[in-house]
């Protein structure tokens, strides 16, 4: 397209909206709770994982978890809390927590529902307490139709909550109504949807490996001993 | 405990529940058709047991007429006494001599708040003891719980502690969590307006006894109409002007607004839905916080529990083996790392070594396997190994299940940074966890 339709088309469609543009400074965007990861933090237009708007985080090379205990990390250092639902075939421990600097007082752990209308009845009940600033949920391999994630949205807009889900299945239906699709790959994390961004956006790995590394550290003097 | 146990002899939905709850706040539904309420505190509000059982009965029976009921020291004593002598009363610790005499067959309802696994492994039991020539309950209270555990296992010694009076289970406070809406699917389109009458009586009989219960009053009553033969809703909304749960009121109101409806496209099915309201309106002090974080979370635990999701904080344990090595519960409980100790006694001293201060250094994975992944040789092969030699070994007390586990982190094919162990006795590899 030339750069000549462009402007037209860029004319046109201020003649229709008129007043209802708004200057890009002046552009406010939702809040959001920093990952903790600088370089996602910068690309994205909350800063982190956006409140009042369901997220996915396809973990199919592992590192998922990691970032939303970051984020868990500063919401506790603010005195406010988080939660946690487990999925069926693995369930989130403490001591990766703590090493996170996470406060366990303030992360509610939820044992994994028996399906998946438990699960959303649960994140209902937990959104509905105004308590959580975030939550998350491990969906293991299966995946949400686009109603139950627009529901869960409304739920989130009106609560003000960051829900977080989390899926192991790469080939899971990424519904057009997540604000935040990320997909955790061997090398890199994509991220494959993100409101008034362009995407996908591609962020190297070994930035979020750095956290890892102490946990290597540790296993070398453990044998060492 | 002293529980009262409502047999409704046929299933109902879990809000059947709310119906009870002037009775007790502790109130439990287990399909199919049981409630136990916790009435050790309420009873003397009623006037004692028999007075409290009658009333419950009463309203139990508006809605399942062949209710049976009965007062004992257990949930399951309770349901065991209802079936065996229905609308007794057994005394406080007498609850064991009441069903001494009672036949085998009431181990089935010896289960209270959870249902056994399955009615099989009760029935082998009877059968077993029938075999035996032991007819009665207090005649297996003889037998060792070793010959219980050892036959049916966990049933087996559920049983066993049942039968002397040593398993204990708690109600907890039911917190109505759902909707005051019922919805009903006519088994024929209807157009005349009595009978439409009649189904909505019913229906809103049943949410007049729930609100009853939950002590609140309906300040707006919601009512859609489907109609048959097209998409077309009717909506009627009542608004009394004050509040309350007057069925005939209501009854009155829904029959003026009916008339002016035309039922010429007839009636498939309709919904009706409550707004409710406190019963009493009390003026707290504007700067006094109504409820507390911890009160909200207490509260929804004991919601979640109630729908069998375990919920609470997670707390490390100073135990050896990762599976072991954590807990939840239900209220936060610091855990404080224990160093080494040295204990003297005059000339002579005894180290006590202690695992905590390095499992909190110890790296351990953020996402465990609920059940460690068997391995076989054609998967591992496609692990890719960080270390040649083991970055940890476990070993538990010889007389414990003793698993000796060499630990490794390894690379899945999909990139995963796994912890794998290699189980010496069994010589066997098996997937652990994640560092996700």
């Amino acid at each position: 397209m030339s750069k000549e339709l462009l402007l037209s088309k860029l004319n046109e469609l201020r003649e229709k909206l008129g007043s209802h543009l708004v200057p890009g400074d002046r552009v406010t965007h939702a809040a959001g709770i920093s990952t903790g990861w600088s370089s996602l933090d910068g690309y994205l237009s909350w800063h982190g994982f956006p409140k009042g708007a369901v997220s996915l985080l396809v973990s199919e090379a592992g590192g998922a978890t990691t970032l939303w205990s970051q984020a868990v990390a500063k919401v506790n250092a603010g005195g406010r809390w988080a939660a946690y639902v487990n999925g069926t075939e693995a369930e989130i421990t403490p001591w990766n927590l703590k090493r996170e600097h996470v406060d366990l007082s303030k992360l509610l752990w939820i044992s994994a529902p028996v399906d998946i209308k438990q699960t959303l009845w649960a994140m209902q009940e937990l959104m509905s307490l105004c308590l959580f600033e975030t939550i998350a949920c491990d969906l293991g391999r299966t995946g949400l139709r686009d109603h139950q994630v627009l529901k869960l949205k409304k739920l989130a807009m009106r609560y003000q909550t960051a829900v977080v889900m989390f899926s192991s299945n790469p080939g899971i239906f990424k519904s057009s109504f997540y604000s935040l699709i990320m997909h955790f790959q061997e090398k890199n994390v994509s991220v494959l949807r993100a409101l008034h961004r362009p995407t996908p956006h591609v962020l190297e790995r070994r930035n979020l490996y750095a956290d890892t590394l102490p946990v290597l550290t540790a296993g070398r003097h453990a044998l060492g001993r | 405990m002293r529980t009262l146990c409502l047999c409704l002899q046929r299933d109902a939905t879990p809000s059947v529940a709310e119906n009870f709850l002037s009775f007790s706040p502790r109130v439990h539904y287990r399909a199919p058709g049981m409630v136990f309420m916790d009435i050790t505190t309420s009873a003397k509000l009623f006037g004692g047991e028999k007075q409290i059982l009658d009333e419950a009965l009463y309203v139990s029976r508006e809605f399942f007429p062949d209710t049976v009921g009965a007062i004992s020291d257990s949930p399951w004593g309770a349901q065991a006494l209802a079936s065996e002598r229905p609308n007794s009363i057994s005394l406080p610790t007498q609850e064991l001599v009441d069903l001494a005499d009672a036949p085998l067959s009431r181990l089935h309802q010896l289960e209270g708040l959870i249902a056994w696994r399955s009615t099989r492994e009760v029935e082998d039991i009877v059968d077993f003891f029938h075999m035996l020539g032991v007819h009665r309950l207090n005649d297996i209270r003889k037998f060792q719980v070793d010959s219980f555990r050892e036959r049916w296992q966990d049933t087996g010694t559920l049983i066993w502690k049942r039968l002397h009076g040593m398993d204990k289970q708690v109600i907890s406070p039911l917190l109505p969590s759902e909707g005051l809406q019922d919805f009903v699917y006519l088994d024929f389109s209807v157009s005349l307006m009595p009978f439409l009458l009649h189904c909505l009586e019913k229906s809103l009989k049943r949410l007049v006894a729930r609100l009853q219960g939950r002590g609140e009053y309906a300040r707006k009553v919601i009512l859609h109409l489907f109609c048959e033969y097209s998409d077309q809703v009717h909506m009627i909304e009542l608004q009394p002007a004050t509040p309350g749960r007057n069925l005939d009121l209501l009854m009155k109101l829904f029959e003026n607004k009916l008339g002016e409806i035309s039922l010429d496209n007839p009636i498939k099915q309709f919904e009706v839905e409550v707004v409710p309201c406190p019963e009493k309106l009390q003026q707290l002090d504007f700067f006094e916080p109504r409820v507390s974080d911890h009160e909200k979370v207490s509260q929804l635990v004991s919601i979640f529990n109630q729908a069998a999701i375990t919920t609470g904080f997670l707390k490390a344990k100073d135990e050896i083996m990762p599976e072991e090595a954590w807990a939840v519960t239900p209220e936060f409980e610091d855990y404080e790392p224990i160093g080494d100790a040295v204990q003297i006694e005059g000339q002579s001293f005894q180290i006590k070594p202690s695992y905590s201060v390095h499992l909190s250094q110890a790296p351990r994975p953020s996402r465990l396997l609920k059940k460690p992944k068997r391995l076989h040789a054609r998967e591992l092969d496609r692990f890719k190994f960080l270390s040649a030699q083991p970055v940890e070994r476990m070993e538990d007390s010889w007389w414990e299940d003793s698993r000796g586990r060499d630990y490794y982190f390894a690379l899945s094919p999909k990139g995963e940074f796994t912890w794998l162990f290699h189980d010496r006795i069994e010589n066997q590899y098996y997937l652990h966890g994640y560092f996700d």
